[in-house]
């Protein structure tokens, strides 16, 4: 059995569906090493029980946020292959899981707490280096 | 430079990970997931997640 998430992506992504990826894809996009089972993105109009592959295709994250509400606390990430993802950033990630807070959610915080932690360490000095 | 850090986070896998592309770092979310559910089916197991919430 695969789960074949990066096929489901793109086959959601040729499908028109405009979407945010939210959860451990977001996260593990950005750098997050977690090994979750949150594979969820957040589609602008989605249909009653949509789901692509293993990926949940929801309307709302979080505390109800919506497409709209995210679509300014995210980026685009560019795959290798050339596929295109919308993505919240990782305090958004962090921010939808404290939400939440099942389990699993707050299992996850410390490590995307560090690796967001890194990231800035990592720009800081950079800066400084300029 | 530390391992961990003070929640006990290993660092290392961290920095190992940002130093991948953002194609690596799905596939490697792909093989855990893959490797997971191989083992849940070759265990009679359903995956639980199939019928958590999101966030």
């Amino acid at each position: 059995m695969g789960s074949g998430l990066r096929s489901s992506l793109q086959a959601l992504a040729d499908s028109g569906t405009e979407f945010i990826v939210v959860g451990d894809i977001a996260a593990a996009l950005q750098g997050a090493p977690l090994a979750g089972f949150d594979l969820s993105v957040v589609a602008r109009r989605p249909a009653p029980a949509t789901n692509a592959g293993m990926i949940r295709v929801l309307p709302s994250a979080g505390r109800g946020r919506t497409y709209d509400d995210l679509l300014s606390e995210s980026t685009v990430v560019e795959l290798d292959s050339g596929l295109s993802l919308r993505v919240v950033s990782l305090e958004t990630v962090i921010t939808l899981k404290e939400e939440r807070a099942s389990l699993a959610d707050l299992a996850a915080l410390p490590t995307l707490r560090a690796t967001l932690a890194e990231i800035r360490r990592l720009q800081s000095s950079s800066t400084t280096s300029e | 430079m530390e391992i961990y850090d003070s929640a006990g986070v290993d660092m290392t896998l961290i920095r190992w990970m940002l130093s991948l592309t953002p194609a690596e770092r799905l596939a490697t979310l792909e093989d855990f997931v893959d490797f997971a559910l191989d083992t849940w089916q070759l265990n009679g197991i359903r995956p639980p997640f199939l019928t958590a919430s999101a966030g």
